[in-house]
């Protein structure tokens, strides 16, 4: 049995653009797209840089601004896919926030009118991060869902997750899809963490003070590789391997030394059957704080030795806490097909302490790419991503 | 009692509260003792509550981390740089 | 041929006290149940941080504590937890826009508005280094975490799993979600393994594959859990079954256990 499963669509809209084809090359060439924070006051006085999508059309689907994001990357991502010809068609959901920006609103208009209060219940139970997965299923027709939420780190596991539902064969198709929306609660929650850098983010820079946030949505639908043959699709590339694990060190910071990284991104390797050498290009976690990105980097040396051209995009995208796994991988797997290791925005100076500079390459010849999401709690994810499988198809 | 006593014997039972101490007495606390990383457990979120407290209840905010590090380094400097900079409480 | 999956240990936080393989601890007289709980009552060792935890964390957290007392972690890189949590974080949620309006929002707090904070305390206290997954469903949450946790095992990925259901609502919440919920809060923690091999004293419950049976409708998460609770906590014969959209099969009490 083949372990690495096809991948026959994609889908991402983000702070660079609305679909990857308007993305990508800005993704590439690592334009900064993010803007002072415009779509809702959070209270901060100064509105911190953030990757905001300000073109979401404004006839959107969806009953809040994440299911809205969701919808448009599914939507591209199974463009391709105008005849199921009956395969089943499962979903797995990250998100952080969920309907969180509705609840928001609600919150507010309750603490000034408590009357509003019988309608709470109908109003929360849209907000639920579930009834996300189940708005998906219900317009793309699917037939099974999953929600997912581990911070930062969800939208990759939604990836596995995907990856050994169509190996259990649970499903023909399954779509990964990691969608998040900007919010108070989060704008206002990494503020008082201290992790947000108002001037926008430099990752691995050794001026970096933090990150910025970012909203969007990524759509990776896997297939098995009997759906490949009935529906006759040619794979765009292979998730051919993925790992998890727990730092077991703090709740907001990571392990200095990155072990739990380095159990994660061993596991996904050993799953790929891969040496660590074929690896043309890292798309890192990089969030541009001063903990994670030397962490991440000591355990990538501990992995490799010597560490592969590596980017961040979260100077170009924000970061998109559960969606940024799934986006990011979409723009690494574009990236290898058009053959290319994006350049890291925002990023200047060497960071003597980390001592290794992110390198975009053009004409770089990558076959696998790994991709990596650290998350809050210490939750570690990461997978590799393969132009061909085993058999070379 | 004096200003600097009384204000260390507010500051145990605010950090108390604050952090949800529930194993702790104010009594418990060595004013000299240091405040992060020592026997009460606290971590960086603690410390970022901490800075939360002192600008909710006294208008203190702390520039940078290098003040910072002075600044918790006992429940004792805490109370000196509250002293020297407090705009309110 | 799957391997078998056995129910090491079991606990389950009620609304009139707490099940373990130690038997049932009603709360005591003048506590208000669930909502003080303390440390001691689940956890032998101390644990400075315990009082900051929100409630449902804190009963995730309890549910853990008091399973896995009965059932040590031998291979921590091998020890995953699947939660299944209905509501998310909701109280927690709304406790944190409470204090952004206040001017001054929670760091501590908002960290335990992510629902993956109650894994990240239990990996964290106990060293579980293996996957972890948080699933937030309010209709089956806790079933998907459980199909989860025994892919898991079959796979080999793990060789034990914490798997946890957590409903939560802090009391001044009720009201938000319809008077329906009152009493409802409630946590249940299962320690499934591959391994029996603890001197005999392995929990009676034996996992077996099965062909799934689509024509029998699933329980919902909660159910599940107290239905297994129940045969663990009688020792009776019988079995639950689990119909999954990879994993099926039955927990079933073995015989020679009395």
């Amino acid at each position: 049995m083949s372990k690495a499963v096809p991948i026959i669509g994609m889908g991402a809209i983000c702070a660079a653009g609305n679909t990857i084809a308007s993305a990508k090359k800005g993704v590439y060439a690592g334009h900064d797209n993010l803007t002072p924070l415009s779509l809702f006051d959070s209270g901060l006085k100064i509105p911190p840089l953030s990757g905001q999508v300000l073109a979401l059309e404004e006839n959107a689907v969806g009953p809040n601004r994440t299911a809205q994001l969701a919808y448009a990357a599914v939507r591209e991502a199974l463009s391709g896919l105008h005849k199921r010809k009956g395969l089943t068609l499962g979903f797995v959901v990250a998100t952080t926030v969920g309907g969180i920006t509705r609840s928001e609103l609600f919150y507010k208009a309750y603490k000034t009118d408590p009357l509003k209060l019988s309608r709470a219940a109908t109003e929360c139970a849209g907000h639920e991060p579930a009834a996300l997965s189940g708005f998906l299923c219900e317009n793309f027709d699917g037939t099974g869902f999953y929600t997912l939420s581990t911070a930062c780190s969800t939208g990759l596991h939604a990836v596995g997750l995907a990856k050994r539902l169509i190996q259990a064969k649970a499903f023909d198709l399954c779509c990964a899809v990691g969608s998040d929306a900007l919010s108070i609660l989060t704008i206002r929650g990494f503020s008082s963490l201290m992790l947000l850098d108002p001037t926008g983010c430099k990752p691995f820079d050794k001026n970096r003070k933090g990150t910025s946030l970012g909203e969007g949505a990524g759509a990776v639908c896997l297939a098995s590789d009997d759906a490949c043959k009935l529906l006759d699709v040619k794979p765009l590339a292979y998730v051919s391997g993925w790992g998890a694990s727990a730092d077991c060190h703090h709740m907001t910071a990571p392990h200095p030394a990155g072990l739990g990284a380095i159990t994660a991104v061993t596991a996904a390797l050993d799953e790929a059957a891969i040496a660590p050498a074929d690896i043309g290009m890292i798309a890192t976690h990089g969030t541009a704080t001063p903990d994670n990105d030397v962490a991440e980097i000591r355990a990538m040396q501990k992995v490799f030795g010597t560490v592969p051209p590596f980017c961040s995009m979260k100077r170009s995208l924000g970061h998109t806490l559960a969606a940024s796994g799934i986006i990011e991988a979409v723009f690494a797997v574009s990236a290898m097909k058009d053959n290319c290791v994006p350049h890291t925005a925002g990023f200047t100076d060497l960071d003597e302490t980390i001592g290794i500079a992110p390198q975009s390459k053009q004409k770089a010849g990558i076959r696998h790419v790994l991709k990596n999401s650290f998350g809050f709690g210490g939750n570690n994810a990461a997978a590799v991503f393969s132009l061909s499988n085993e058999q070379g198809l | 009692m004096n200003d600097a006593d009384s204000l260390i014997a507010t500051l145990k039972t605010q950090i108390i509260a604050s952090l949800k101490l529930s194993d702790v007495k104010p009594e418990d606390i060595d004013e000299n003792e240091p405040l992060v990383g020592g026997g009460l457990g606290l971590d960086s979120i603690d410390t970022l509550e901490l800075l939360v407290l002192l600008e909710k209840e006294y208008g203190v905010t702390v520039p940078d981390i290098t003040i910072g590090k002075k600044v918790f380094a006992s429940v004792r400097s805490l109370a000196t740089y509250i002293q020297e900079n407090r705009t309110k409480g | 041929m799957k391997k078998p999956i056995y129910v090491r240990s079991f606990s389950a936080i009620l609304d009139e006290g707490i099940y373990s393989p130690a038997g049932f601890a009603p709360w005591p007289q003048g506590q208000n149940g669930i909502f003080e709980i303390t440390r001691e009552q689940v956890l032998a060792k101390p644990y400075p941080a315990f009082g900051k935890l929100c409630l449902s964390d804190k009963l995730a957290f309890c549910a853990a504590s008091v399973a896995l007392s009965h059932c040590p972690v031998t291979e921590p890189l091998f020890t995953g937890i699947c939660l299944g949590l209905p509501l998310g974080s909701l109280s927690t949620d709304l406790r944190y826009m409470e204090s952004v309006l206040s001017a001054f929002p929670s760091p501590a707090l908002f960290s335990a508005t992510l629902p993956s904070s109650a894994i990240a305390d239990i990996a964290i206290f106990f060293g579980l280094k293996g996957e972890n997954r948080v699933f937030v469903n309010e209709s089956d949450s806790g079933y998907t975490a459980m199909e989860n946790a025994v892919r898991l095992l079959q796979t080999g990925k793990c060789n034990t799993v914490a798997v946890l259901y957590v409903l939560a609502l802090e009391e001044k919440d009720f009201a938000l979600l319809g008077d329906g919920n009152t009493g409802k809060n409630r946590a249940y923690a299962l320690i499934l393994s591959t391994s029996c091999d603890d001197g005999g004293k392995a929990m009676a419950l034996e996992f077996k594959s099965a062909q799934p049976n689509k024509d029998q409708p699933c329980d919902s998460g909660e159910l599940y859990f107290h239905s297994i609770m129940q045969l663990l906590h009688t020792r009776s014969a019988g079995s639950v079954p689990f119909n999954g959209n990879c994993v099926a099969g039955h927990f079933s009490m073995k015989k020679d256990v009395s």
